[in-house]
């Protein structure tokens, strides 16, 4: 019986003494162990590179990053963050992310200042006013912008189109052609399965209305079902009622069903963000692991395709409309521990300035215009008219033509523009939607 | 022989008391940490406004995100699409796993081969089911289109995902398709439970197939019904992966369900308290459902 009791008493304090193995000290130990998490990019694969890259620099650095999906590198976020910990570095997007977790990253203003002193001005004060104004929460590691039209240059010329298009009268005219001579294929594809590229899909059409427009309903200034918005939203159904936008394509996901479809050949258009650039290179120039450049996403293009990008024409009349700005910066944990600091300051130097940038915006498939003051995309993967002409439209209209931010500062209302631009596209009443999309922002 | 006192009884009885509940209380410890703390701290969540980020930043608002979440017109969307789900998923699976397990259950050559082919769907990853029935409704070039243009039957194409009307049917099909093997296994289990000579009996008094499935299969069966049954309801009040992986709750919210819209709160719009109302309502759904199929089950059985 003693025994018996002996055992019960060791098995009830065992869960006890899992738990106090007690915390270590934090003084600094021979290996620097950095955490960096981040989502999309960089990769898994590129931090193969990059990690071998930065310990090559750094010997008594060992790297730990970390890539997921959106939703999940969220998810992962908000676990860690609100059990009070975090990962030492972690990448934001200007918008959502960077508003939610702003309040977690150090000011990078007076740490990193020989690092930002090197970026372009008008980026770092970008993330400085994206940060809240009063701090610099992100090191901007490249910028982008949204919304462009893919094509296939050679459908274009096949089917007797000489100019690109402009505006809508352009466009049905081109997809009469391609109808024409390729009734097999489809003129356009579109992903409008997807919530998070439809969000961007209605700031799209709201800004060709009124640049601006979306910033300042985010701001509270006006609302979200204000005649603009309802103008915008009419557009969008009159591309429906024009056969521009065929409503099938609410089944179709931009990744990889659309940019597929493009890149296989079976449609001539496709609509996507300036970040999928690297799609416009040929599949035959490859970089020194024998990646292709075009990160063609299972199609089947051969170097006899020529593509080419033009912003997506405003159908409301006068000039194209791109949204964007930094596309994804950089930020350091306000409770990094102090010994690993330099480090982390170091890692923002590698990847904005150091051979981490000239890889990561140099990568396949990669379509990040780089923040670093005289640094351009690597045009000798260009060599087509078409593609050469679409890099510099897409690194023209992301510098120079930006007519507001991606993105608004509430997730919330951000979803439901989405689910406005699918509801508009099936048929639903306009009025009805946008009143939606304003009872969900004042909820 | 020695007889032991009462004294010395009572003190063993003690002591075998006191190693029962030292022997309960590692167990009770992890599910009061794991499961009864976060329960209540769901509930207790619910009454608050968060963001589920800084502590700090919580306000207390107590019933209104019930209130807002019953005042929500896509409450009610995912709440008859749960119930659409539930009974069409439980219903069809049921008859089929049923016909499958007696088709399946004598000893015709080749049955085991085809108890495992029916099987491996149940083992197969849901990303992996979605990514085929994506394949199968994709509206341009997937393989159920082409093959109604190829048959001549134009008329039926549809945006299969992508049409409000047809959306959640295509999601509850995959589900079917993937869970239908495990329901198979549920039957072919509770058929080893009923008697051989029950069924030669039956035969020698002329009864056919049909007259066996309803006299004897059918309420021989009754506890493994209630077993599929609750499984089913469960399941269905949980269903999210199929339904994210295949529609995110789209097109325009047609296919949300409460889990799909207690993601979307926490994870994409940052809405912690929200979301654990959310919460809050899907376990009293799954204890309400679970409960009723009980009771009813009961009362059969006295009957």
């Amino acid at each position: 019986m003693k025994k018996l009791f002996r055992f019960s008493l060791l098995l009830a304090i065992l869960p006890f003494a899992l738990f106090a193995n007690g915390r270590g000290e934090a003084k600094e130990p021979e290996t620097i162990e950095l955490s960096w998490s981040t989502w999309t990019l960089p990769t898994a694969e590129d931090f193969v590179i990059l990690e071998k890259g930065f310990e090559a620099l750094y010997p008594n650095v060992d790297l730990q990053p970390s890539s997921s999906q959106m939703d999940e590198y969220k998810a992962k976020l908000q676990a860690e963050f609100a059990a009070g910990s975090g990962p030492d570095l972690f990448c934001l997007q200007p918008g959502t992310l960077l508003t939610q977790y702003a309040p977690f990253a150090m000011d990078l203003t007076v740490p990193a200042r020989d690092v930002l002193s090197k970026l372009v001005d008008a980026v770092v004060e970008d993330a400085r006013v994206r940060s809240g104004g009063d701090k610099i929460a992100i090191a901007p590691m490249g910028s982008s912008s949204t919304m462009f039209v893919y094509y296939n240059a050679t459908y274009f010329e096949k089917a007797g189109i000489t100019k690109i298009p402009t505006d809508l009268a352009s466009m049905k005219e081109a997809f009469a052609k391609l109808r024409k001579t390729y009734p097999d294929k489809l003129p356009l594809s579109v992903g409008l399965k997807d919530s998070w590229f439809n969000g961007d899909v209605f700031a799209m059409f709201a800004n060709m209305v009124e640049p601006g427009i979306t910033e300042r309903a985010d701001r509270g200034e006006v609302k979200w079902n204000a005649p603009q918005f309802v103008e915008a939203m009419s557009i969008l159904r009159d591309l429906v009622d024009e056969g521009i936008l065929e409503k099938e394509m609410l089944g179709v996901s931009v990744y990889e069903d659309s940019i597929g479809m493009w890149a296989d050949g079976k449609a001539a258009m496709h609509f996507n963000g300036g970040w999928a650039v690297g799609m416009l290179s040929k599949p035959s120039n490859k970089n020194d692991a024998g990646v292709p450049y075009a990160d063609r996403r299972g199609g089947r293009a051969t170097d006899d395709d020529v593509f080419g990008a033009f912003p997506v024409p405003n159908f409301a009349g006068g000039k194209p409309v791109v949204l964007g700005g930094i596309d994804i910066g950089i930020a350091i944990n306000r409770d990094i521990k102090e010994f690993k600091l330099p480090y982390a300051v170091n890692l923002l130097d590698y990847m904005l300035v150091g051979e981490g940038r000239t890889y990561e915006t140099g990568r396949p498939g990669a379509g990040l215009i780089p923040t670093l003051k005289g640094a351009s995309l690597n045009k000798s993967i260009y060599q087509d008219r078409a593609s050469s002409e679409g890099v510099d439209t897409i690194v023209d209209m992301t510098n120079n033509n930006m007519a507001g931010p991606r993105g608004v500062a509430n997730p919330a209302v951000f979803n439901q523009m989405g689910i406005v631009v699918q509801n508009v596209v099936a048929g639903k009443d306009v009025k009805a939607e946008l009143d939606a999309l304003q009872a969900v922002s004042e909820k | 022989m020695k007889k032991k006192s009462s004294g010395s009884l009572l003190k063993m009885k003690k002591a075998e008391t006191l190693s029962g509940y030292l022997f309960v209380t590692p167990i009770m410890l992890l599910l009061g940490v794991f499961v009864f703390y976060g329960l209540f701290y769901v509930i207790r969540l619910s009454l608050f406004k968060w963001n589920g980020l800084l502590p700090e930043t919580m306000e207390f608002r107590g019933l209104k995100n019930y209130i807002l979440l019953f005042q929500d017109p896509l409450s009610a969307r995912a709440l008859i699409n749960v119930l659409l789900f539930m009974v069409f998923t439980v219903t069809v699976q049921m008859f089929l796993g049923l016909i499958m397990a007696l088709l399946l259950r004598s000893k015709l050559k080749g049955s085991r081969f085809f108890r495992a082919l029916f099987y491996i769907p149940v083992t197969l990853s849901t990303v992996v089911i979605a990514q085929t029935f994506m394949g199968l409704y994709e509206p341009y070039f997937g393989l159920l289109n082409t093959f109604l243009r190829g048959v001549g039957l134009d008329g039926l194409v549809r945006t299969w995902l992508g049409d409000p009307r047809t959306a959640l049917w295509c999601i509850i099909a995959a589900n079917i398709f993937q869970w239908t093997g495990a329901q198979m296994v549920y039957y072919i289990a509770g058929l080893t439970t009923i008697s051989e000579d029950v069924f030669e009996a039956a035969q020698i008094d002329g009864a056919g197939f049909w007259r066996s499935l309803g006299s004897i299969v059918w309420p021989g069966l009754g506890p493994t019904h209630t077993t599929v049954i609750i499984l089913g309801i469960v399941g269905s009040v949980k269903t999210f992966d199929i339904v994210w992986l295949l529609t995110e709750g789209g097109p325009g919210n047609a296919t949300q369900f409460p889990a799909t819209l207690l993601y979307q709160a926490v994870a994409r719009n940052s809405q912690a308290g929200y979301g654990a109302a959310i919460s809050v309502i899907m376990i009293a759904l799954s204890v309400m459902f679970s409960a009723v199929q009980l009771t009813f089950n009961k009362k059969r059985q006295e009957a």
